[in-house]
C-alpha cells in the first residue's frame, strides 16, 4: 500500500472508530468486515487450529467493540487490533500449550549464521512458488517455526507491519524483533529451497 | 570474498529499508560485482515476496457468518 493509501486507511479506520462510539454499528460491522480476514489469518498462523482460531477471532472482535473507548489512538487502530488478537491467541497458548510460548531469545543468536545461496528457490518460476501447492508449502513452512519466530515473521512479512508496529504489537525491542525475523526467514528459506530442490525447480 | 559474509548479513536490513544511503550504495555496488552474493540476495527477496503473497487471507462463509451472528447478539447486550 501507498502512503496515500495508507493514510486514507487510517483516516477511514479512525472515522469508523468515531460512528461506532456514537453508537452507529454498521461502523463497526464496516471493520469488522475490513479486517476479518487479516486477523483469522493472523490467528489461524499464531494456533495452528482453526476452529480455535475462530473462537479467538470472535473474542478479538469482541473486546475490540468493548475497548473502542480506551482506544486512544496513539497507534493506529491496526496496530491496536492486532495487539489485541496477538495478546487473545497468546493468552490461549500459555494456558493450553504453554511450552511453546517459552521465549527464548539466545535461539536467535545463530541468526549471524553464513546465509548460503539458493538457487533452486531462485529458479523456481513465481507462478509455481505462488501456485496452490506452493501456497501450501509457504504456509506449511511458516506453521513449522517455533512461536517466537512465527509471530514476527507473520506480522512483518504476511501482515506487512513495520518493525516498529511489531515491536509494539508484541511488546518486544526491535533489535529483538530483527533478529527473530532474521532468523525465521532464513528458515523459511531453507525449508522452501530443500522442496524445491528435491521436486526439481524447473515447471515438470 | 571477505566482505561476502558481512554484507550477506545486512541483506535483510536492506531489504527493510533499515539502512542508509551510504550503505545501500554499497551494498549494490557489491551486487553489481558478485554473482554468488546477488544470487543470495535474490532468494532472500524471492522468500519475502512469497511470505507477502503466498498466506490466503480469504475467511470461509461460515466463519463469516457466526462472526457476525456472535457480535450482533453479544455487542447489543453491552
Amino acid at each position: 500500500m501507498g502512503p496515500f493509501e495508507w493514510e486514507f486507511a487510517m483516516v477511514e479506520d479512525s472515522q469508523l472508530v468515531s460512528a461506532t462510539l456514537q453508537g452507529e454499528f454498521y461502523a463497526f460491522e464496516s471493520l469488522v468486515e475490513k479486517y476479518q480476514g487479516k486477523i483469522y489469518r493472523h490467528l489461524r498462523k499464531m494456533v495452528n487450529d482453526p476452529l480455535q482460531a475462530e473462537d479467538l477471532l470472535q473474542e478479538t472482535f469482541l473486546n475490540v467493540y468493548r475497548g473502542l473507548a480506551g482506544f486512544s489512538g496513539a497507534a493506529s487502530f491496526s496496530t491496536w487490533l492486532f495487539r489485541i488478537a496477538t495478546n487473545s491467541a497468546l493468552m490461549y497458548l500459555r494456558r493450553e500449550r504453554p511450552e511453546t510460548v517459552e521465549y527464548n531469545d539466545k535461539l536467535s543468536a545463530d541468526s549471524q549464521e553464513l546465509i548460503g545461496p539458493s538457487p533452486e528457490l531462485v529458479a523456481t518460476p513465481l507462478e509455481r512458488l505462488l501456485s496452490m501447492e506452493g501456497k501450501a508449502k509457504i504456509e506449511e513452512a511458516i506453521d513449522q517455526l517455533p512461536l517466537i519466530y512465527r509471530s514476527v515473521i507473520i506480522l512483518r512479512d504476511v501482515e506487512g507491519f513495520s518493525l516498529e508496529e511489531v515491536s509494539n504489537i508484541l511488546g518486544a525491542s526491535i533489535p529483538a524483533i530483527k533478529s527473530r525475523l532474521h532468523r525465521a526467514r532464513n528458515i523459511v528459506r531453507k525449508t522452501l529451497t530443500s522442496y524445491y530442490k528435491e521436486r526439481g525447480s524447473s515447471r515438470n | 570474498m571477505t566482505n561476502c559474509k558481512e554484507f550477506c548479513n545486512q541483506l535483510f536490513d536492506y531489504l527493510d529499508k533499515e539502512l542508509g544511503a551510504k550503505e545501500c550504495l554499497l551494498i549494490e555496488r557489491h551486487l553489481e560485482e558478485c554473482a554468488p552474493c546477488a544470487l543470495v540476495f535474490e532468494s532472500l527477496k524471492t522468500t519475502l515476496l512469497v511470505c507477502s503473497e503466498g498466506v490466503s487471507d480469504e475467511i470461509p462463509e461460515d466463519v463469516r457468518n457466526r462472526l457476525r451472528e456472535f457480535l450482533k447478539i453479544n455487542c447489543r447486550a453491552d
